[in-house]
C-alpha cells in the first residue's frame, strides 16, 4: 500500500488575505470575460428549446414494439409483470383473436410510469423483445395523475417525435387480412376491454 | 418660471428627485439583475433571460418587474409573537442610510453655477459616517423583532461586526482627510485633479493612500455585510440571519437597500480614493498631459465626460465588490473580528502615522 | 412584547433546532444544539427523516428487485453500492466475475468516486460561502455522470450490474470520450484547487474545525476519507489483497496528520486525483471477454439464445420466476464506497428470496460522531463540519 500524506502546508502566501483575493479575482475574471465576449464556457442548455443528446441506452419511456405485420409482439407471458421491483406493469391476458399463430397477447397492459422506477429489467426480462424503453422520451410530465396510467395502446401509439418506430399512432390490425407488411390506413377499432 | 430653477431650494428638490428616480432606484434595480447576471457569468452559467413580453427578453431585464411585482403582490405577513412596531419600521433604517448617502456626493463638475452635487456640507465625510451607523439600527431591530433565535443571532453578529467595522472605517478615512486636508467632499474631489511629477501622476487617493484604500474597501464590504462578510446573514449557518421572518414588501426593502447601499458604496469609494470624476489629465479647459500644450474642450463635453467617467468608475466598483462575493468563502464571525482588531486596526494606526510624518515633512 | 428569543432561563443557554428545513442539513437531518452566546454547549443529532425500509423491502424482493434499491442508498455514487451487493451476491453463489466486468466496474466505480467526493467537496465550499466552487465541480460533475449515462443509461439510478458480471458491455467510443472528460474534469479540480485550497479564509474555515482523535475515530468506527484524514491509511480497495480488479492499478492512499476538515477535504482532492490515475491506467489495459459470466444459475441467456432455442428460453424463464436462488448462507462483502466501509449482509435460506440484506452505511458513525466534533465550537463550525463528513441522507437512514 502506497501511502501519500497530503500537505497541510499552506505556503508563505497562503499566510494573508490578499493573495487569496487575487487569486479569487483573477480565475474568476477569467470566466466573467470568456463568458462575456465569447461565450466560451458557458455549459447552460437552455432546456425546451434546446435539448441535451441522451445517451443510447437511456431508459427512457416504454413502448410496446410490433411484428413486421403490425401485430403487437407480446404474449403475455408475465415476465416483465414478475421482475417489476415496483409493481407497476398489470398484464390481463387473453386469446389473441386475429394471429392464429401466436395464442395470447395481452387484452391490457397498463403501466403506471408514476411507480416505474426506470430500472428497464423488465426490458430484460422480456423474451419476445416486446418492450423496450428507446423512446427517448425523458421528461414526463402531466397535471393529472391519471395520465401517467400509461395503456397498451398508449404505449404501443408512440409519440410523434419517435425515430424508433415506424408505426406511430397506427391502431393494432383487427383481423389477419389487414395485418398487411405495412399495415397504415387500418381502421381504428377500440381493443381495450 | 425660470425664477422658479434658479432658486436654489427648488434647485435641491429637483435634484432629489432626478437622483432618486433616475440615478438611485433604477441603478439599484438594474444591479439585482447584474448581480445574477456577472455571477453566472463567472460561474458558467446563462443566468435569468426567461421574463419576457411578447417575444422580447432583453438579456431579461424583465426580471426585474416579474421580480418586483412578485415581492408587491406577497401577503404582508407578521410571524407570531413578533413586535409589529420595529418589524416595520426596521427595514426603513437601511433604507434611509442607503439612500442619504447619494445626497452628498458629486457625479461630476460643476456646469456654470449648477453643481451636481446635492448639498456640499463642509462635514461631508462626518455626515456619511454618521448616516452609515444608522443601517445597523435595521439590522438589529429587524433581528430582534422578529422573535427567531436565528434572527436574533443574526442580530447580534451584525450589530457587533457593523458597529466594530465603522471604528476601521473611520480610522481608514483618517490618512485621507490629513492628505487633501479637508473633510469637505468637493475639496477632497479637487485635490484629487491635481498632479505630481509635473502634471503626469493624478493624486487619487488610491495612489496617496494605497493601505487606506484596502482598509476602506474590506470596511465598507464589511459594513454593507456583503461576502465575505456576511457572516449575519450567512444563509448555511444561520438561515438568513436578521431578516429570516421578512417577506414580501418589507423584504424588497431590504434587497434594495442593499443594493441602493452597493451602488452609494461604490459611488464613495470612487470618490475617495478612485479620483472622484476625474479623468486624469483632463482638466476644466480640456486635456493637458505633462508639458504637452493644453487641447481645449468646450466646457460641457468636459463635464460629459466626467460623469461618462464617474460612471464607469462606479461600474468597475460594483463589479470588483461582487466579483470579490463570487470568488471568495464566508469568514467565520470571530475570524471578521479578528481580521478588523488585529489587523485592520493597527495597520490603520501606521497608515495614519507614516501619513502624518510624511506629511510634516515633506 | 418579546419572548426572551428562547434563551432557558435557568441554564442560559439558547436552544435551537438547526434543521430538517435549514439550508445546510439537505431536509435529512436535525440537530438539536444549546448553544451559549455562539458557542455549542450540547449536542444531539435526529436522523431518519429519509427512512425508506430498505431492509424491510427487502426481505420481500428477489435478488435482482433489490439491485435498483441500492441505487438509492449513496445517490451520489450509485455504481459503488451497486459493485458493492451484487459482490456479496456473487459470493454468495461462489462465482467469478470475467476481468472484463471487473475492469469496467473498477472504471465506473472510481468515475462515482470522483462524483461522490466532488459533490462533497462542492457542498462543503458551498456551505461555507464559496458558491462557485459548487457550481463549477457541479459542472463537472455533469461529464462524469454524462459518462455514467452512457453506460448505464441511467445518471443517478443507474442498476447497472448484474450478478456476475454487469448489464452491459463498454458502448462504442466511451473510451475516447472519458479520455475526454477526464481532461475537463482534471481542469477544473485544479482551478478550484487554485480557488480553494491554499485560500486564507477556506483555509481558516476548516483548520482544525471538527478535529477527532486517532483512537476516538476507531472506536467510533470511522472508515474511508474520515479515517484516513486522521491519519490512518486504511482502505479497502487495497486492504486485504483488495476486491475486484484494485491489485492490478498503482495508486496512493492519501492520508491526513490532524484530522480536521481541511485534512478531509485534502484528502479528498487527492483521491480524486488518484481516481483519475486509476481509471487512465484501466482504460489503457482492457481485457477482452464478456461482460458477464455465462454461468445458468445467475445470469440470464444472451437473447440469442432466448429467442432461438428451448434451452434458452427456458433458463431464462426459470432465471426470473424463481428469481436467483443461492445456496444457504450468509456473508458479508464490504467494498470502500466513496464515503468509507460499505457492507452489505446477506443471509440466504436457498430461496428466491433473501432472509435479510443489511447494509452497513459508512455515514452513520460519522453523524454519531458529530455532537463530539462539534460540542464547544461556534455555531458558524458546525457547517463545514458536517459538509466534510459527506452525510448522505439515503445512505443514513437506508
Ligand atoms: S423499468 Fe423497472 S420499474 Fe419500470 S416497469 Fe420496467 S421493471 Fe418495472
Ligand atoms: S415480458 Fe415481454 S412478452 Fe412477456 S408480458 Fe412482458 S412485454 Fe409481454
Amino acid at each position: 500500500m502506497k501511502v501519500k500524506v497530503v500537505t497541510r502546508d499552506v505556503g508563505f502566501l497562503g499566510k494573508f488575505y490578499l493573495p487569496a483575493v487575487l487569486m479569487g479575482l483573477w480565475l474568476v475574471s477569467r470566466h466573467f470575460f470568456a463568458n462575456l465576449l465569447f461565450n466560451k464556457m458557458t455549459v447552460t442548455i437552455n432546456y425546451p428549446e434546446v435539448k441535451r443528446p441522451i445517451a443510447k441506452r437511456w431508459r427512457g419511456r416504454h413502448r410496446l414494439t410490433r411484428h413486421e405485420n403490425g401485430f403487437i409482439k407480446c404474449v403475455a407471458c408475465f415476465l416483465c409483470e414478475e421482475i417489476c421491483p415496483a409493481n407497476c406493469i398489470h398484464i390481463k391476458s387473453a386469446e389473441m383473436p386475429f394471429d392464429k399463430s401466436v395464442e395470447k397477447y395481452p387484452s391490457v397492459f397498463d403501466i403506471d410510469e408514476l411507480r416505474c422506477i426506470f430500472c428497464g429489467l423488465c426490458v430484460e426480462a422480456c423474451p419476445k423483445d416486446a418492450i423496450r424503453m428507446d423512446t427517448e422520451i425523458v421528461s414526463l410530465a402531466f397535471t393529472d395523475r391519471k395520465k401517467f396510467d400509461y395503456t397498451r395502446n398508449l404505449l404501443l401509439d408512440e409519440a410523434p417525435d419517435n425515430k424508433h418506430t415506424k408505426y406511430t399512432n397506427v391502431p393494432l390490425p383487427t383481423s389477419i387480412e389487414e395485418a398487411l407488411p405495412n399495415s397504415k390506413g387500418v381502421v381504428a377499432d377500440d381493443l381495450t376491454n | 418660471m425660470l425664477e422658479l430653477l434658479i432658486n436654489p431650494y427648488i434647485q435641491t428638490i429637483l435634484k432629489v428627485i432626478f437622483l432618486i428616480f433616475l440615478v438611485v432606484l433604477p441603478s439599484a434595480a438594474l444591479l439585482t439583475l447584474m448581480e445574477r447576471k456577472w455571477s453566472a457569468l463567472i460561474q458558467d452559467r446563462r443566468g435569468p433571460g426567461r421574463a419576457n413580453i411578447g417575444k422580447f427578453t432583453f438579456l431579461g431585464i424583465f426580471h426585474i418587474l416579474a421580480d418586483g411585482m412578485k415581492l408587491a403582490l406577497k401577503e404582508d405577513f407578521y410571524p407570531a409573537g413578533t413586535n409589529r412596531f420595529l418589524f416595520t419600521i426596521a427595514p426603513y433604517f437601511g433604507f434611509f442610510s442607503a439612500v442619504t448617502l447619494f445626497a452628498l456626493l458629486p457625479i461630476t463638475s460643476p456646469l456654470g453655477n449648477f453643481t451636481f452635487q446635492i448639498v456640499d456640507v463642509n462635514i461631508g465625510i462626518l455626515m456619511i459616517l454618521a448616516y452609515m451607523s444608522f443601517s445597523i439600527y435595521g439590522a438589529v431591530l429587524a433581528g430582534w423583532s422578529t422573535d427567531n433565535k436565528y434572527g436574533m443571532l443574526g442580530a447580534v453578529r451584525a450589530s457587533a461586526q457593523m458597529i466594530s467595522y465603522e471604528v476601521f472605517l473611520g480610522v481608514s478615512l483618517l490618512g485621507l482627510l490629513v492628505v487633501y486636508n479637508s473633510l469637505r467632499i468637493s475639496d477632497i474631489v479637487a485635490g484629487q485633479n491635481e498632479y505630481w511629477f509635473n502634471g503626469l501622476i493624478p493624486k487619487w487617493g488610491i495612489l496617496t493612500q494605497p493601505i487606506g484604500f484596502l482598509i476602506f474597501f474590506t470596511a465598507i464590504l464589511a459594513e454593507m455585510k456583503r461576502a465575505p462578510f456576511d457572516a449575519p446573514e450567512g444563509e448555511s449557518e444561520i438561515v438568513a440571519g436578521f431578516f429570516i421572518e421578512y417577506s414580501g414588501m418589507r423584504f424588497a426593502l431590504f434587497f434594495l437597500a442593499e443594493y441602493i447601499s452597493l451602488v452609494g458604496m461604490a459611488m464613495l469609494i470612487s470618490t475617495l480614493f478612485l479620483g472622484s470624476y476625474h479623468f486624469p489629465w483632463l482638466l476644466d479647459a480640456g486635456f493637458k498631459l505633462g508639458s504637452l500644450p493644453l487641447v481645449e474642450l468646450p466646457q460641457w463635453l468636459v463635464v460629459f465626460l466626467r460623469f461618462i467617467t464617474f460612471g464607469g468608475k462606479v461600474l468597475f466598483c460594483c463589479w470588483l465588490i461582487i466579483s470579490i462575493r463570487w470568488s471568495l468563502p464566508r469568514f467565520k464571525f470571530d475570524q471578521i473580528m479578528k481580521l478588523g482588531w488585529n489587523r485592520l486596526m493597527p495597520l490603520g494606526i501606521l497608515n495614519l502615522i507614516i501619513t502624518i510624518l510624511v506629511t510634516l515633512l515633506f | 412584547m418579546n419572548s426572551s428569543v428562547g434563551i432557558d432561563k435557568d441554564t442560559d443557554l439558547m436552544e435551537i433546532e438547526i434543521g430538517p428545513s435549514h439550508p445546510a442539513m439537505h431536509g435529512i437531518v436535525r440537530f438539536s444544539v444549546s448553544l451559549s452566546g455562539e458557542t455549542i454547549v450540547k449536542m444531539k443529532a435526529e436522523i431518519g427523516y429519509l427512512h425508506r425500509a430498505f431492509e424491510k423491502e427487502a426481505e420481500n424482493s428477489r435478488y435482482i428487485q433489490i439491485l435498483p434499491y441500492t441505487d438509492r442508498l449513496n445517490y451520489c455514487s450509485a455504481i459503488i453500492n451497486n459493485c458493492g451487493y451484487s459482490m456479496a451476491v456473487e459470493k454468495l453463489f461462489g462465482i467469478h466475475t470475467p476481468k472484463r466486468a471487473e475492469y469496467a466496474r473498477v472504471i465506473m466505480m472510481e468515475v462515482s468516486r470522483i462524483s461522490d467526493h466532488m459533490t462533497c467537496v462542492a457542498a462543503a465550499a458551498m456551505e461555507v460561502g464559496a458558491f462557485t466552487i459548487f457550481l463549477w465541480f457541479i459542472k463537472a460533475r455533469e461529464y462524469l455522470w454524462e459518462l455514467i449515462e452512457d453506460f448505464t443509461g441511467a445518471r443517478l439510478t443507474t442498476s447497472w450490474t448484474r450478478f456476475g458480471g454487469n448489464a452491459n458491455d463498454f458502448p462504442d467510443g466511451f473510451l475516447d470520450k472519458l479520455a475526454n472528460h477526464l481532461i475537463k474534469v482534471q481542469e477544473v479540480i485544479d482551478e478550484c484547487d487554485k480557488m480553494a485550497t491554499t485560500n486564507k479564509i477556506f483555509v481558516d474555515r476548516l483548520k482544525g474545525v471538527g478535529i477527532l482523535s486517532k483512537e476516538k475515530a476507531i472506536s467510533y468506527g470511522f472508515t474511508g476519507p474520515m479515517l484516513r484524514a486522521v491519519g490512518v491509511a486504511h482502505d479497502l480497495r487495497v486492504a486485504d489483497g483488495g476486491y475486484s480488479a484494485y491489485s492490478d492499478f498503482d495508486f496512493e492512499i492519501p492520508v491526513g496528520e490532524v484530522g480536521d476538515s481541511y485534512d478531509r477535504y485534502l484528502v479528498r482532492m487527492e483521491e480524486m486525483r488518484q481516481s483519475i490515475s486509476i481509471i487512465k491506467q484501466a482504460s489503457q489495459k482492457i481485457p477482452k471477454g464478456s461482460h458477464i459470466t455465462r454461468n445458468r444459475r445467475t445470469s440470464l441467456p444472451p437473447k440469442s439464445e432466448v429467442y432461438g432455442s428451448i434451452e434458452g428460453m427456458i433458463d431464462h424463464f426459470k432465471l426470473i420466476m424463481e428469481g436467483h436462488t443461492p445456496p444457504k448462507g450468509e456473508v458479508y462483502v464490504n467494498v470502500e464506497g466513496a464515503n468509507g466501509e460499505l457492507g452489505f449482509y446477506v443471509v440466504s435460506d436457498g430461496s428466491g428470496t433473501p432472509v435479510k440484506v443489511r447494509v452497513r452505511p459508512p455515514c452513520f458513525n460519522f453523524v454519531a460522531a458529530m455532537a463530539d466534533m462539534c460540542v464547544g465550537h461556534p455555531i458558524a463550525d458546525l457547517v463545514p463540519t458536517f459538509g466534510s463528513i459527506n452525510m448522505i441522507g439515503g445512505e443514513l437512514d437506508r
